[in-house]
């Protein structure tokens, strides 16, 4: 077991010999992450609403994106230095190209999901097509691209180590330096930090997707409804005790 | 019933494997067990050693190399499963005996290591066999003609504007770049580590400008790079040597003298071409086999 011990000493050590790296490198890991799920989202969500107005091409957009998501993004980063040569864009957009599937998916599937009689309802009311959308369909649909941004991320998290393999920064350098010369406590510095920054934006989703749902969010309008009215048992919140029940 | 019959099964199809295991290690008297770690050189330094031994004596030789890393080398060697295997002084010098003092010059660390071993661990090295696996600063053949570059004290006017590329660890050992920039008082512009192969695609679309490469690599000449001299003698030496087990070497005392006559026959450039035959797929075996006739060993 004296294995165990060394490998603690050393990992403790190395950690307060190197913390200002470990933070610079974890910081770095984050800011390459954000990129790509900032540029994912800005192309996706419009990409996914546009396939439900256009449902032709939708095979076409869902297919494309899922062989991006299938070749081994190792393989992709290398394929793409003759394109856009090392470093952190390079490794940017195989990480936007790996994580394009679950937000495109989402956002189709959430806006589709959107009851047609609430769609209907908005156009009765003479919504125009954008009114819809943005008051009606993306509200509702809201939690389900949530949890395709989530799924997203943990992946580019993850993904995001190999930059370090073509000359780019994050995490992935602590992990390769540490398999190259077989030192466990430098791979784990740099693994245990991406671990728990792919935990932390799982669980942030996973919270903000909740705070999102449409019950909920129905339930903070009455509440500020109510403090509006005063204390009298209004309306409102008569369906607030009944939602308390689902 | 059923239960107790695969139970009895279980048991006797373990004490098979386990007498398969202990029969298979069991070593002959007659038998030499050389190894390698499976990279190209020493694959190839592994069939010279083979050929030369089955040459010179009417012993059997088993080869293996398909070991991962030098450290596993040494473990099997300490377990005395193996008795010789190829290496570098360096590897050894840093991994197996810990060394983190000042790069020594190539005889400080042969010494270094063939003391350590004998007194450590009851092994012995050979003599070196001549070529040198160090780290070595390649630029394109374009790029050195253009500034009139030969050596690394060259670099100081342009590395300001450069980029260099390195192995993953090569930013940070202080047996890298942070001592090389130190000895040289040079620092360049950015040094970026990565996989070692992506250095010479970053290299070969000028995206760097200098990779520290090993010298032995076959892209080296295969991509026509151009290596600058080391004329600080900083990077630590890398010599290529066999190890050999001293208890082995008690009941088979010829083996040592047959090994070292490939001591000092191998330059790094001819070194670097064997490699070169061995990626491009040909067998080990042959390259070896060539090797020793051209130099009259066989």
């Amino acid at each position: 077991m004296s294995g165990n011990k060394s490998f603690f000493s050393l990992l403790f050590n190395y950690c307060i010999d190197q913390h200002s790296r470990i933070i610079s490198l974890t910081l770095e890991h984050l800011y390459i992450s954000l990129v790509a799920l900032l540029i994912t989202l800005v192309i996706c969500i419009p990409l996914g609403i546009y396939i439900t107005r256009n449902e032709k091409l939708k095979p076409y957009v869902i297919g494309m994106a899922n062989i991006f998501q299938t070749i081994p993004s190792l393989a992709l980063l290398g394929f793409l230095i003759f394109i856009l040569g090392i470093g952190n864009k390079n490794a940017i957009a195989v990480l936007v190209m790996f994580a394009m599937l679950p937000v495109i998916q989402n956002t189709y599937i959430g806006i589709k999901n959107v009851t047609p009689s609430l769609v209907q309802a908005a156009k009765g009311m003479g919504m125009t097509d954008r009114q819809i959308l943005f008051k009606v369909e993306l509200p509702l649909a809201l939690p389900v691209i949530i949890g395709g941004i989530r799924v997203a991320s943990v992946w580019i998290i993850g993904t995001a180590s190999l930059a370090a393999a073509i000359g780019g920064g994050g995490l992935g350098r602590l992990i390769f330096s540490g398999l190259s010369s077989l030192r466990n406590e430098v791979i784990f510095a740099g693994a245990f930090p991406a671990t728990l920054l792919a935990l932390l934006s799982d669980q942030g989703f996973k919270l903000l997707q909740a705070y999102l749902t449409p019950e909920r969010r129905a339930k903070r309008v009455l509440k500020k409804a109510n403090r509006v009215e005063g204390t009298e048992k209004t309306e409102s919140k008569k369906i607030l005790e009944k939602m308390g029940e689902i | 019933m059923k239960r107790k019959m695969s139970k009895v099964m279980v048991m006797v199809l373990l004490v098979a494997c386990i007498s398969i295991v202990f029969v298979g290690c069991g070593s002959n008297d007659n038998e030499i067990n050389i190894a390698a770690q499976n990279v190209n050189e020493t694959v190839i330094l592994a069939h010279m050693a083979k050929i030369l031994v089955e040459e010179n004596t009417d012993a059997t030789v088993n080869i293996n190399t398909e070991f991962q890393g030098s450290s596993v080398l040494h473990q099997a060697m300490l377990n005395e499963e193996i008795d010789i295997y190829p290496t570098w002084t360096g590897t050894q010098l840093t991994g197996v005996l810990r060394y983190e003092g000042p790069n020594l010059t190539a005889e400080e660390t042969y010494q270094r290591v063939k003391d350590g071993f004998e007194e450590e661990f009851n092994m012995t090295w050979g003599e070196p066999l001549g070529f040198n696996n160090t780290y070595v600063f390649t630029i394109t053949d374009a790029i050195a003609e253009e500034y009139n570059l030969k050596k690394a004290s060259d670099l100081a006017p342009y590395a300001e504007d450069w980029i260099l590329a390195g192995d993953e660890n090569f930013d940070t050992r202080s047996d890298a770049y942070p001592g090389w920039s130190e000895a040289y008082d040079i620092e360049f512009k950015e040094v970026v580590p990565m996989q070692y192969g992506v250095m010479y695609t970053a290299l070969d679309n000028n995206e760097v400008q200098v990779a520290a490469a090993y010298s032995t690599d076959s892209r080296i000449a295969k991509l026509n790079l151009v290596m600058l001299e080391d004329d600080k003698e900083f990077f630590p030496d890398y010599s290529g040597a066999y190890v050999i087990s001293q208890s082995f070497l008690e009941d088979n005392t010829e083996v040592l003298d047959i090994v070292n006559k490939l001591g000092g026959m191998i330059e790094t450039a001819e070194m670097a071409a064997l490699n070169l035959r061995f990626d491009e797929g040909e067998e080990p075996d042959v390259i070896a086999n060539d090797f020793l006739k051209e130099k009259g060993l066989i």
